[in-house]
């Protein structure tokens, strides 16, 4: 039987629950920057990266 | 993107200022305007075109005379005229209003007037508050809710169509990635790019805190990735030389077929690569074709030493008289729980005769196996004779192979003989062409050769990497600081590769959802048998699905029109579905899509008229059409009547004496599409239609 195929969000929703929530955290950040050309978001990611993993 | 209304001043054949032209949505989403031609369809699509994206469909003639005619001549002279285009439109929750101006001085000379040019456009939104502000960063706004790349799609040309079916591969590139931008996939690449910007942050603060080892190993790393970085870097030079190269190449064929002493020898080169380029697809699927069938079928011919033991087991089981059993060991438990035979004679314990019976048991037994014998049996003789078959098919595809090896090489004899003829031409011009297209063409392959080899270095470049990562990882850290800072890589790395793999899959996913769309609303709408394909890189082309092998078909201008119409239709549903879904990648802010269509119809027979008249009110949340009285006649109103929320009326004031009378009955009014201009003015008007 062929094997249902991964569905883009697998690796996300797959992951330690700790990693979920930093990726859906991040492409929240980015949505929210989504309308600006070079956003200054890195050290928003670290913050969400720093207060996930303590 | 809801449309709410559209006014224009002065704009081309438009003279003064034109109602607001109004958009519904809803079940009646269709909006039509219709005109004579020269009427100002075309106008009317390109006032989306050059608001919204500065541009111009390639039909559209004069661009820089944006302004009517009749409002210069009425104006003084010193003073300036403008025309304008303003677009009022919901999204996202926010009202939005643009407006672009175009300006020329009135003067005395010969033409009468001079450009001044075009005034930036201004865009103005209003929050569910209500309180307007002006934004600045226009296209990147309306970048966000229609992509440019995508733009031909949403408004769409309906006579020139063909590069839509034919994009170039430069197209072909803008067209994926501006679809996946729609789909919010521009998310996912944003997040890797400052994800791996970060995670070499955390690395930095990792090496701060760690030791002697962890550092080399860092440091090791480090250097690894920016090797990859140089060589990626090298791999866009090389594919821009490639691309160079090969223009320049198809500039020195272009020249050779116009050159009179050798474009007949060009020409044939021409058939010839064509043929080569055939015989190299078939080749490659052919090679397919062999390992499919080689997959799936070669294990037969392992199996003679198997299916022969198989056979010789159950002759020795014959030859003792042991099959066939004809004796079920349900029957002998019967007379051994009965305690009789079929003789009659009882079958005491222990008594002669029940052992005599009992020993049956062991042999009745075997009629089982030989229930599984004869059924084993038919498939062993069943694998036995598709191994006939097989080699045939095998020598078939093989013979296939040989035939299109034979004939690549006897092409390319060909094409040295004709480069030998050409190099060696007397006259310098064209034995100067052929010898710069011979050092494109080494050109070409040194740089081919050094991306393959390239590509193997960044192939081992990622497994050193990899490798060193898992080594950096596992370094015992004995800081409690450091314990912590590598967690936090680790947590980086690992999200980095998630999102990285969701993109990727992403990827594969969008294309074969889109393509069931496209295979779906194609076939809603064409009669024919074919069915649509998309490659990897996004060409559209179409099949004929019925016999065993599907074989590429020219699509005609009708057929290519369904097809860019249901490709339309499908990115429009996919961002629709992926808005729908509640838990996902954040997808586009909205679910609502106009197509604005001048002249959808011109290439269609009746039937496709019906066809795609009935499916056009599908396809987007808003549909604009801009048609001529033929076109809409018949069987296109008979399909949309039921859809259409608002007619326009394009009515087009000619100089005229003599002109053919042009009118169109709409609810039982009848309306006149070409009048007298009463003023020596040739314009257009647009009426509303009650």
């Amino acid at each position: 039987m062929e094997n249902k195929k991964e569905s883009p969000l697998d690796p996300i929703n797959n992951a330690p629950s700790e990693i979920t929530k930093i990726i859906k955290r991040i492409l929240r950040l980015e949505k929210d920057k989504l309308s600006q050309k070079k956003p200054h978001i890195n050290s928003d990611i670290i913050k969400v990266i720093k207060e996930e993993i303590q | 993107m809801r449309l709410i209304s559209l006014q224009l001043n002065n704009f081309r054949q438009f003279y003064g200022l034109s109602p607001e032209l109004h958009f519904l949505h809803g079940e009646k989403n269709v909006t039509v305007f219709l005109g004579t031609n020269g009427a100002g369809k075309t106008t009317l699509l390109n006032s989306f075109n050059w608001l919204l994206y500065g541009t111009f469909t390639k039909g559209f003639l004069l661009p820089e005379q944006l302004v009517n005619k009749r409002a210069i001549r009425e104006a003084q002279e010193g003073s300036t005229v403008e025309a304008w285009v303003q677009l009022k439109f919901e999204h996202d929750g926010r009202k939005y209003v643009i407006k672009k101006i175009a300006q020329v001085l009135k003067t005395g000379n010969e033409n009468g007037w001079v450009p001044r040019g075009e005034l930036a456009p201004t865009l103005q939104w209003a929050g569910p508050d209500g309180k307007w502000n002006n934004e600045e960063r226009i296209s990147d706004i309306i970048g966000r809710i229609l992509p440019e790349d995508l733009h031909t799609y949403f408004f769409f040309d309906g006579e020139r169509i063909e590069r839509i079916m034919q994009p170039t591969k430069k197209e072909r590139e803008e067209i994926a990635n501006a679809a996946k931008k729609l789909l919010g996939v521009e998310i996912l690449d944003r997040a890797i790019i400052h994800l791996n910007s970060v995670r070499k942050d955390l690395e930095s603060e990792l090496k701060e805190v760690g030791d002697a080892e962890t550092k080399k190993l860092v440091e090791e790393k480090q250097a690894a990735e920016e090797e990859c970085k140089n060589i990626y870097q090298r791999q866009e030079e090389l594919d821009r030389n490639i691309d160079g190269q090969q223009e320049r190449k198809t500039e020195i064929d272009l020249r050779l077929r116009q050159l009179d002493e050798v474009k007949n020898i060009q020409a044939k080169r021409d058939e010839l690569t064509a043929e080569k380029e055939k015989r190299i697809k078939s080749l490659q699927s052919t090679g397919d074709q062999l390992a499919k069938e080689i997959t799936s079928n070669a294990y037969s011919i392992f199996l003679g030493y198997a299916t022969q033991s198989f056979q010789d087991l159950i002759d020795l089981l014959r030859k003792r008289g042991e099959l066939p059993s004809g004796i079920k060991t349900q029957f002998v438990k019967d007379l051994l729980d009965k305690k009789i035979c079929i003789c009659n004679s009882p079958l005491e314990e222990s008594s002669i005769a029940r052992k005599a019976v009992e020993d049956w048991m062991g042999r009745a037994g075997l009629a089982d196996v030989e229930e599984k014998a004869i059924r084993m049996g038919g498939e062993v003789t069943k694998i036995e004779q598709s191994i006939p078959g097989f080699w045939g098919r095998v020598d078939q595809l093989q013979d296939r192979r040989r035939t299109d090896r034979e004939e690549i090489s006897r092409i390319e004899d060909e094409l040295d003989e004709i480069r030998e003829k050409l190099r060696n031409n007397p006259k310098e011009e064209i034995s100067s062409l052929e010898k710069q297209r011979d050092e494109a063409e080494a050109a070409i392959i040194e740089a081919n050769r050094e991306k393959g080899s390239n590509d193997e270095k960044i192939r081992a470049l990622y497994e050193k990497i990899d490798s060193l990562d898992s080594k950096i990882v596992k370094h015992q850290a004995n800081e409690e600081r450091q314990k912590l800072a590598q967690r936090r890589v680790e947590a980086a790395n690992d999200a980095l590769a998630r999102i990285k793999r969701s993109r990727q899959i992403f990827d594969v996913y969008f294309r074969d959802n889109l393509l069931k769309r496209i295979t779906k609303l194609f076939s809603t709408m064409s009669f024919t048998p074919y069915r649509p394909t998309l490659s990897e890189d996004y060409e559209l082309g179409l099949v004929d699905s019925q016999g065993k092998d599907a074989m590429p078909v020219a699509a005609s201008t009708g057929e290519s029109q369904i097809m860019s119409l249901s490709f339309i239709g499908s990115i429009i549903e996919e961002a629709r579905a992926n808005h729908a879904k509640k838990e996902g990648l954040p997808g586009p802010d909205s679910s609502t899509f106009p197509v604005v269509m001048d002249s959808p119809f011109g290439y269609l027979s009746d039937n496709y008229r019906f066809q795609v008249g009935e499916h056009i009110p599908k396809l987007a949340s808003q549909v604009v059409v801009m048609v001529s009285n033929t076109q809409w006649r018949g069987k296109v109103e008979q399909a949309m009547s039921g859809k259409v929320n608002k007619t326009y009326v394009l009515v087009y004031y000619t100089t005229e004496d003599n002109f053919d009378k042009e009118f169109v009955e709409i609810n039982g009014n009848s309306y006149d599409l070409v009048v007298q201009s009463p003023n020596g003015f040739e314009y257009s008007e647009i009426v509303e239609v009650n």
